[in-house]
């Protein structure tokens, strides 16, 4: 076989192969990835002249096979995963095919399917420029296929120009075209959750305040929460096994039924409408269903809310979603029905005897049990110390923490405060969520990191629900300025990751280019990742407002049909006649008429010879065309015609076009 | 049967639209823009993409598809770019033996930038020999089935420039025709017939040439200085040029009647095949055809008379 692919063209293909690879290799399985890189390395050497095409058989032969082998391999990991690793798969044999122009298209339409999953994954400011730089190695390689002879300047000049040219109509497009609902339920990736779980354990916070990954965006327009108030609550856990918090079954049936639209309804109905502020919330994919918020918020579009006035979402966050919350100051408390003051003093069976003791010596020397709880806080603030590594913790976990290691975080100490206020039988729960946020003062917005994650009590007390954060009491700061600034070793901060930016605070312009990055990246979210329908008609009804009779529809197809027939106007030009001369047409209309007999003039006839071949086939006509022969000539070629006689010919032209009429 | 239909409806259109010319100029006017296959799996990805978009409710796969849709439309104005303003023209060429392929040149003259990508053809006539490239003229092969005048139609020039998801086309009518002689078909047939009045001279007769030595003759200022007799001028004999002559073996008439008994295009392509031979061997000779005499005489031109006429014997002439 010819060989059709040039040296520029094969490397071109290998490189945005290994580019594509690198870009989605936190999805992609391992042996497959291997497989693409030996057909990579197949054509290479078929390329070289090592190796001769393989057999058509042959090659359906090891298309099948892996495809099986693939769907076995991933079976477990869904219907997703399979569909991104059988595109994948289609991509990499396209190498053992590359026999034509043809299969390089395959080749290259099939890098554009895999960049929009890579999209699925990825929706950040600095993956949209990795997706970019990789469809401009796809557009590249269509370039070198049909512009072999350019120099390498004039071809990345072109490549370049192409891009740019085409970026004002792909903007437009972008901000007019409505976008349509989902049009069917699409298979989504198995993927860990990110951020909290339904399950807390006192390592679970700590593991999560080692990552500096972004959980969420809050833009605020007015009325900025000061810094007391910043709880964004996730989740309540009341379920206690001695070791870890849980949802219980009455909280998990809750959830379902209002994703199902059954159950109670809580809409909060008798709210106080005194809205303090309404903020917009973009929330990083965790592949879970909680949405943080806070307190108390009403339920947007596309979420429900919970009799513990949390939010959840009916699908898994996957991808940048943004949601607007609408703040209110209080809501309608619920009533606790005996089954539920029941699960809310729920205790395990395996008891904490230094804690009991403790607590039944206060009861009997006749302290009330607020004042219990409150000395409680007192022992934190006085004897605790706040760290992130705290000493392992025994059989009785709650007996160690309070009078053993005396050194925790926000888990060991909600959880120790709930212990207590459970065995008193006040009704208490656990509430995750995150506090605090970085103010982005410029754009109005806070930034939530996974470090910002914290866990705090929730009792009820004087029918209603109160919080309670335990933390406080042993590390004000955490409040007030972080995390960074309540642990007492700042080493503990972000112990794992040593290149992240948010560890180096301190470096005053490292810190200006983190927040630089921080701002942009969130504009990217705010208007390009999540710009919806509703966006898009504010934006084009802020645009139209001095023309507010304008239907934005109307305005849209206006827009497109102008430039529609401009088109047309500049190609066609309708209005650059043809400037005829008045012989002429006479002469067009007589020519027209004795074509139908398929008499034509050839191009070096004139047109006396042509009147002569025509009066050939009609002899009665002839005198008629060889008078019309002669004053065409005259009006044609005679310069010193007076107006007068022009005008006498062109009538007897006129005339013998009507009289020709006859001969058919 | 249908596509046939078409074609010829669309060649009508064709020759109303862009009538031959023998310069022409590419424009909006007379150039085809359709997506090629390439171009409509392009739009198919596309609508893929569009579908994941919508369905995953993703704004930077729209993003993209949005651009991918944008670029189509560049690319349609580029690729009209790279032709537009392209300049054509055909050359005269030289008559040319059937049952062969048959050259013509195209001279190229570009626009304000070189056009990239460029492939020529004929629309109808095809070759196995690909076109060849020297500088801005093009060697086109069309293969020459019949003698007469050969019209090998409209060229076919095609471009994908840019990346490909455009085809765009135009057949432009040159006009060109190129007149063929009839194949040569080597026979040991003696159509020869020495002409009467020739016939009681001697047959062997000479005429100027190169072959041999014959006479010295007083040289004339301007004749070539190789064929001064130098040994002669050296023995002081004076100046003196050599003469050669060759020989002529004699006078033929080729007439067509005396082959009466093949078939028509057999006796053309026999006669032309003396003519080249003979012509070969600087003999002189003259053609009878039942409807035209070429007296005698030799030379490429009289050559290029006695085959023309043999080209021409019988056939349907389409030279208006």
């Amino acid at each position: 076989m010819k060989e059709f692919l040039t040296r520029f063209n094969l490397i071109l293909i290998i490189f945005s192969y290994s580019a594509l690879v690198l870009a989605l290799y936190p999805q992609l399985n391992i042996y497959i990835v291997i497989l693409g890189i030996g057909c990579a390395l197949w054509r290479s050497a078929h390329y070289l002249g090592r190796i001769g095409m393989l057999h058509h058989f042959i090659l359906s032969g090891v298309a099948i096979i892996s495809s099986l082998l693939t769907v076995a391999l991933l079976f477990q990991q869904g219907v997703f995963s399979i569909l991104l690793h059988l595109v994948f798969l289609g991509f990499s044999l396209k190498f053992l095919e590359l026999r034509a122009v043809r299969d390089v298209y395959f080749f290259v339409n099939t890098g554009f399917v895999l960049i929009a999953l890579y999209f699925i994954f990825n929706t950040s400011l600095a993956a949209a420029f990795i997706a970019f730089l990789l469809l401009l190695l796809l557009l590249a390689i269509l370039l070198s296929l049909h512009a072999q002879n350019l120099m390498k300047k004039a071809f990345v000049q072109l490549l370049l120009s192409t891009i740019l040219i085409s970026l004002p109509l792909a903007i437009l497009l972008f901000v007019v075209m409505p976008r349509l609902p989902s049009l069917w339920k699409m298979p989504i990736q198995k993927q860990a959750t990110t951020g909290l779980s339904d399950n807390v354990s006192p390592g679970e916070i700590a593991k999560l305040s080692r990552s500096s990954a972004l959980a969420f965006r809050a833009t605020f327009k007015e009325n900025i929460p000061v810094e007391s108030d910043r709880y964004w609550r996730a989740m309540t856990l009341d379920n206690f096994d001695g070791k870890s918090w849980t949802q219980s079954s009455i909280l998990k049936n809750e959830e379902s039924q209002a994703k199902r639209g059954v159950g109670l309804n809580f809409q909060f109905a008798t709210v106080e409408t005194n809205n303090i502020s309404d903020y917009e919330l973009i929330i990083e994919p965790h592949y879970n269903y909680w949405i943080p918020v806070l307190n108390y918020a009403l339920t947007p579009k596309s979420l429900v809310s919970l009799g513990d006035y949390s939010l959840r979402s009916d699908t898994p966050i996957i991808t940048r979603k943004a949601f607007n919350v609408e703040q209110v100051a209080s809501v309608n408390q619920p009533i606790l029905t005996p089954v539920l003051r029941q699960q809310l003093t729920q205790l395990p069976s395996a008891v904490n005897s230094k804690t009991e003791q403790w607590i039944t010596a206060r009861l009997q020397s006749g302290v009330s049990k607020e004042n219990i709880l409150a000395q409680l806080l007192d022992l934190f603030s006085s004897n605790f110390t706040y760290t992130l590594q705290p000493p392992l913790l025994g059989e009785h976990q709650i007996d160690d923490f309070l009078f053993k290691t005396r050194a925790g975080f926000c888990v060991h100490y909600a959880s120790s405060y709930l212990y207590v206020a459970r065995r008193l039988g006040i009704p208490a729960r656990m509430v995750t969520g995150y506090l605090g946020g970085e103010w982005q003062a410029s754009e109005n917005f806070f930034t939530v990191r996974q470090y910002d994650a914290h866990a705090w009590v929730e009792i009820w007390q004087n029918e209603r629900w109160q919080r309670i954060d335990p933390t406080t009491y042993v590390a004000p700061e955490r409040v007030d300025s972080g995390l960074e600034a309540s642990l007492t070793d700042t080493n503990e901060f972000l112990a794992n990751e040593y290149f992240s930016l948010q560890r180096w605070q301190s470096s005053r312009w490292l810190n200006e280019i983190r927040m630089r990055f921080a701002q942009i990246d969130y504009l990217w979210a705010r208007y390009v990742v999540n710009f919806d329908n509703q966006k898009q008609l504010r934006l084009l009804q802020y645009w139209l407002t001095k023309l507010p009779w304008l239907n934005i529809t109307y305005a849209v197809l206006g827009i497109m049909g102008g430039i529609f027939v401009l088109l047309l106007m500049l190609i066609f030009k309708p209005w650059q006649k043809l400037a005829v001369a008045s012989e002429e047409s006479a002469y067009f209309t007589l020519q027209k008429h004795f074509m139908k007999a398929g008499l034509i003039r050839n191009r070096e006839q004139t047109i006396s010879e042509y009147c002569l071949l025509v009066s050939e086939q009609y002899p009665l006509a002839e005198r008629l065309l060889v008078n019309f022969a002669k004053r065409y000539n005259q009006l044609k070629y005679q310069p010193d015609l007076s107006v007068a006689q022009r005008k006498k010919y062109l009538k007897q032209l006129k005339i013998v076009n009507n009289q020709i009429k006859k001969y058919h | 049967m249908i596509s046939n239909f078409i074609n010829k409806r669309f060649d009508k259109w064709l020759k109303r639209r862009m009538p031959a010319n023998k310069e022409i100029t590419l424009g909006s006017g007379n150039l085809f823009i359709f997506p090629s296959k390439a171009g409509i799996h392009f739009l198919l990805s596309c609508f893929i993409l569009f579908l994941l978009g919508t369905n995953y409710q993703n704004n930077l796969i729209l993003f993209m598809v949005f651009f991918l849709c944008s670029f189509m439309v560049t690319c349609l104005l580029l690729s009209f770019r790279n032709v537009s303003q392209l300049t054509l023209s055909a050359i005269d060429s030289e008559a040319q033996f059937a049952g062969k392929n048959c050259q013509f040149r195209l001279r190229l003259k570009h626009g304000k930038q070189k056009a990239q990508d460029l492939f020529l053809c004929f629309q109808y006539h095809d070759s196995d020999l690909q076109p060849i490239w020297e500088g801005d003229t093009i060697i086109l092969y069309a293969f020459a089935r019949q003698r007469g005048y050969f019209k090998p139609g409209r060229v076919t020039l095609r471009s994908s420039f840019p990346f490909g998801l455009y085809n765009i086309w135009t057949h432009i009518d040159f006009d060109t025709e190129v007149l063929i002689y009839p194949t040569p078909i080597k026979n040991n047939m003696q159509p020869h017939s020495t002409a009467k009045s020739n016939s009681d001279k001697s047959i062997s007769q000479t005429i100027q040439g190169v072959d041999q030595f014959s006479t010295l003759k007083s040289y004339q200022p301007g004749e070539s200085l190789k064929s001064v007799a130098w040994k002669q001028l050296a023995q002081g004999r004076g100046w003196l040029s050599k003469q050669f002559e060759q020989s002529v073996s004699g006078e033929c008439v080729l007439d067509i009647g005396l082959l009466n008994h093949l078939p028509l295009e057999m006796r053309v392509s026999y006669l032309c095949y003396h003519i080249i031979e003979l012509e070969k061997r600087h003999q002189r000779y003259a053609l009878v055809l039942p409807n035209q005499e070429i007296v005698i005489g030799s030379g490429a031109m009289h050559q290029h008379r006695c085959l023309k006429a043999l080209a021409l014997y019988k056939t349907v002439s389409h030279r208006k």
